[in-house]
């Protein structure tokens, strides 16, 4: 599980926020906060995988919402795997680069939240940090449907208008696991 | 996109790739003669200066590592010998140790990236670091190992890799156990000897033939390789204490660039700081197996060629494995991971050689220990004006050629360089105009 963000940067914090109070003794993975998405990120992953990664977003949707996907996505890019430069790379470009090493790579999973500042110097807002909290206490029920999900790429994206409607979902899924997911909402 | 009308000639580069952050270069051309180069930077200004004013002098290292993700340590390590000059702090001789061997481990990581998958690429011609992996697999992964081994020792000793939070006002908050250390001994002296090898393969690369003369600038010291402390001095005669430096030294603003750009006070030109400067003045000073490196590879030093600053780092990157593997080899933990003190009013400097150059710090603190003002040159605003001259000089011979081609070679000058344009913004968009 891998936090991203800039913790002087308001809400770019959010992924960072998440692994910090993450359930940590509940929940079995590793845990790295990654201030800065750089060539560390070519080390990260190597591993059997999944890896999770936590940060913040900005598309279209309302601020707080929570993303779900598979990485690379066309639609909903991680802010901090925007960069086009090799000091902060792209996942984008480590995944091309461990692929023309003859390297295979884990599955990737985003985690995002909707943010709309980004302000250096600025501290995060209270309904990101609130959204932060109820996220990292989601993180179990998280974790319990990559798990069970890991086999199946189609199984993602959702989009959550907000924690409540996260940990919903995944108790009707964990419910009703032998039979067709019920989705909450499609990534935009 | 290129438009020609009468001698006009309009060439476009969206984006430097390659280097940190982002920049453009506009070059206008008047009867065939280069009238102006100009770096456009447009990273967002960063203001860290300005953030520091009203926080506490512990809290400016965390502060000052994040202006930069690849050299952080350089940052924190300029920040706490200039704070604790304010305080009139003197460190232990173990502390000083620890401070050089995270200093190592990020002159490994930053060295080892920027060489293999950076400006490696340049010179074998290929248009990225990945394109070239396919065909230099076995360089490239020993590349991405030594970067990893130059990661792990500042992890160890820094807390985390990125933005390391171990160093502070005094010392230390932790200091690592000596088995943390030995730890890391077998990779290290793998790193060394790998390294070793790195030298005659970029050795071996073809170097464009330009030499213009430079002032190079760095630290020196006494007894060793500069990294943390010592006397400021140039090829051309300057020897200075840190403290002269906003005498000898000046920023200037510029209208086309959110980077300051520096020049000396005395007559307005340009300067050299970066790898290459360190070695030229400072050859003497390396370990027995990079001194060797450097007489064996092939360069008659000093060299006044920028792009042999690719080997300059591979030399610096065999020293800093070796000096690595000394300071732990004798290791024994301090006995207090730092000095306390009572916060006091204090005016104090220090410069430090980051991967990419003198850093240089200047902090004024009030009685209660808060920061009434700083100021902060990082290398690349100091190389920003020389890069400017470098590509007025470039240009010339290269008008002949097409667009691309001169887009090409300027990409890969300012590359030499490898600048953080992120850290320089207290790169490239390039726009030819002839008329």
């Amino acid at each position: 599980m891998v936090g991203l963000g800039n913790a002087m940067a308001s809400d770019d914090a959010v992924g960072l926020d998440i692994v910090r109070t993450a359930p940590r003794p509940a929940l079995n993975c590793n845990y790295v906060e990654l201030p800065l998405a750089g060539a560390r990120l070519f080390d990260l992953l190597d591993r059997p995988g999944p890896v999770l990664f936590l940060d913040a977003v900005v598309s279209a949707a309302p601020e707080g919402t929570i993303h779900l996907l598979n990485l690379p996505s066309e639609c909903v890019h991680p802010r901090s795997f925007t960069a086009f430069s090799t000091h902060a790379w792209n996942l984008g470009e480590v995944l091309s680069l461990r692929n023309a090493l003859g390297l295979t790579s884990p599955r990737i999973v985003l985690l995002g939240i909707e943010i709309s500042d980004a302000t250096p110097g600025v501290r995060s807002s209270e309904v990101l940090r609130k959204t932060a909290a109820e996220v990292a206490e989601a993180l179990p029920e998280v974790l319990q449907f990559l798990d069970a999900r890991e086999a199946e790429l189609s199984g993602l994206p959702h989009c959550f208008p907000d924690a409540t409607a996260l940990r919903r979902f995944f108790a009707l899924e964990s419910a009703s696991r032998a039979s067709p997911p019920v989705l909450v909402g499609r990534a935009r | 996109m290129t438009q020609t009308v009468r001698s006009e000639r309009a060439l476009r580069l969206e984006n430097l790739t390659r280097v940190e952050g982002e920049g453009g270069l506009l070059v206008r051309l008047e009867d065939g003669k280069v009238k102006e180069a100009k770096l456009n930077i447009f990273e967002p200004p960063r203001f860290f200066e300005a953030f520091l004013r009203g926080r506490g002098l512990q809290e400016v290292p965390d502060i000052t590592a994040r202006i930069c993700g690849i050299c952080p340590v350089a940052y924190q390590m300029s920040a706490v010998h200039a704070l604790e000059a304010t305080q009139g702090i003197q460190i232990d001789p173990a502390i000083r140790s620890l401070r050089r061997l995270l200093y190592c481990g990020e002159w490994i990581e930053s060295h080892a990236l920027h060489i293999h998958l950076l400006q490696a690429p340049d010179f074998l011609g290929y248009e990225s670091g990945i394109a070239m992996a396919q065909n230099h697999r076995m360089e490239v992964e020993r590349g991405l190992r030594i970067k990893k081994i130059g990661n792990d020792l500042v992890e160890v000793l820094g807390g985390r890799a990125i933005h390391p939070v171990s160093a502070c006002v005094g010392g230390f908050y932790k200091v690592p156990a000596r088995s943390e250390l030995q730890a890391l001994k077998s990779h290290l002296e793998w790193a060394l000897e790998a390294s070793l090898e790195v030298v005659p393969w970029v050795a071996g690369l073809r170097f464009p033939n330009f030499q213009p003369d430079y002032e190079f600038v760095s630290l020196t010291h006494p007894t060793e390789y500069p990294m943390n402390e010592g006397e400021v001095i140039s090829s051309r005669g300057l020897r200075l204490k840190v403290a002269e430096y906003e005498r000898v030294f000046l920023e200037e603003h510029v209208a086309h660039s959110t980077a300051l750009h520096s020049v000396r006070a005395d007559g307005g030109t340009s300067y050299f700081v970066g790898p290459l400067a360190r070695l030229n003045l400072n050859l003497h000073l390396l370990h027995p197996q990079s001194r060797k490196a450097a007489a064996n590879c092939g360069i008659h030093w000093p060299s006044n060629n920028p792009y042999t600053g690719i080997l300059a780092r591979a030399i610096e990157t065999v020293y800093a494995c070796e000096e690595a593997l000394a300071i732990i080899n004798s290791y024994h933990p301090p006995e207090r991971a730092r000095v306390d003190f009572k916060p006091r009013r204090g005016d104090g400097c220090a410069a430090t050689e980051a991967p990419r150059g003198l850093l240089f710090h200047h902090y004024r603190v009030d009685e209660q220990g808060l920061i009434e003002s700083a100021k902060i040159v990082p290398p690349t605003s100091q190389n920003m004006r020389r890069i400017e001259d470098d590509l007025r000089q470039l240009l010339p011979p290269l008008l002949q050629h097409s667009d691309e081609e001169i887009i090409q070679a300027c990409e890969h000058l300012v590359r030499s360089y490898d600048p953080c344009i992120s850290c320089s913004t207290h790169f490239l968009k390039l726009r030819i105009e002839r008329r």
